[in-house]
């Protein structure tokens, strides 16, 4: 069964059908979560404060304007970037920066392994580490673009900024981790 | 990569992407014929799109679904209280509001008939006045 009803199912009454677009989602909003806080506890908080808010405006979902996984990360990614605007991560950011610049180093002397899978295992992990160093709304861009298959439009209506600016975050943010990953010997 | 490859570089991004103009795409794609350097960046950025879609679900942690169901149990419950108590501040303003009507109603209509008697003396009064006046008139002539 789609999203589409699944939602129409709920608005019904039917529970079961919001487990199941809980279910269904529940991994990739508490990573978007975790990836854009670097929180367990808050990504946990703030991913079920996502799905409590879509239980709550369910009935504003329109599945003409979107799908429900589009509208899903984009309530997401608000609660997310409110979040870290509450917590003042900018001055943050810069501190968690230069530890993960640290344990990157390290990280890339123990690159050596010559299996394919291992490289790729240590090379999401690296990314991983190297997305919680870049500024949060070259983060959410970079996560929203290649995890969520947003386009770039879609990406300046979530985050509510100009088309120009999600083109430049997109760009920096990835010459940052290409130039970094290739540093540390993993690309 | 050289001063041009760096000029290119956001122009090609912006053709993978989708976004750019027929100029830029044209001169992002004939620069990329001719520059094995670009092209290898731009296998690294397809890497790492990849890596960031791979890395992008992460497991929940254990519970997380008892928890949320707990939160919107909490919610909804929440949300009936809360509509009790708006119903029964309303219930009470509305009940507190036809008491008082009540009984200024009650004052009106008791007085009701004194207001009757002093519209008709009220309505009276030229008529008495021209009565008087006539009386004057009267006596004087």
């Amino acid at each position: 069964m789609d999203d589409a009803a699944l939602v129409r199912r709920c608005l019904e009454g039917d529970k079961r059908a919001f487990d199941e677009l809980v279910q269904r989602y529940r991994d990739r909003i508490y990573g978007m979560a975790l990836h854009l806080l670097g929180d367990k506890d808050l990504a946990e908080d703030i991913a079920q404060e996502a799905f409590l808010r879509a239980f709550q405006r369910l009935t504003l979902f329109d599945p003409n304007k979107g799908s429900f996984s589009t509208w899903l990360t984009t309530l997401t990614t608000r609660l997310c970037l409110n979040a870290l605007k509450r917590r003042g991560v900018e001055q943050q950011w810069i501190v968690e920066q230069e530890d993960e610049t640290l344990e990157l180093t390290e990280l890339g002397e123990d690159a050596l392994s010559p299996e394919e899978e291992w490289w790729a295992a240590e090379r999401r992990l690296v990314i991983r580490k190297l997305l919680s160093t870049l500024h949060p709304m070259q983060r959410a861009v970079l996560l929203l673009r290649y995890g969520e298959e947003m386009s770039i439009q879609e990406i300046a209506q979530v985050l509510q900024v100009p088309v120009g600016s999600v083109k430049a975050w997109l760009f920096r943010g990835r010459e940052v981790l290409r130039r970094k990953l290739k540093e540390v010997g993993l690309l | 990569m050289n001063d041009e490859c760096t000029k290119f570089l956001p122009k090609i991004h912006e053709w993978l992407e989708g976004c750019a103009d027929e100029e830029t795409s044209l001169l992002a794609q004939l620069h990329l014929r001719s520059c094995y350097r670009c092209r290898e960046i731009v296998k690294e950025w397809q890497i790492i799109a990849q890596e960031i879609k791979l890395s992008i679900q992460i497991p929940a942690p254990e519970g997380f679904e008892e928890r949320l169901k707990r939160r919107l149990n909490d919610h909804q419950l929440l949300s009936w209280r809360e509509l009790a108590v708006s119903w029964s501040l309303t219930a009470f303003s509305v009940a507190a509001s036809a008491l008082w009507f009540g009984i200024s109603l009650a004052d009106v209509v008791r007085a009701f008939p004194q207001w009757i008697v002093g519209a008709i003396s009220w309505s009276t009064l030229p008529v008495q006045w021209l009565q008087r006046f006539w009386d004057l008139i009267s006596r004087w002539a």
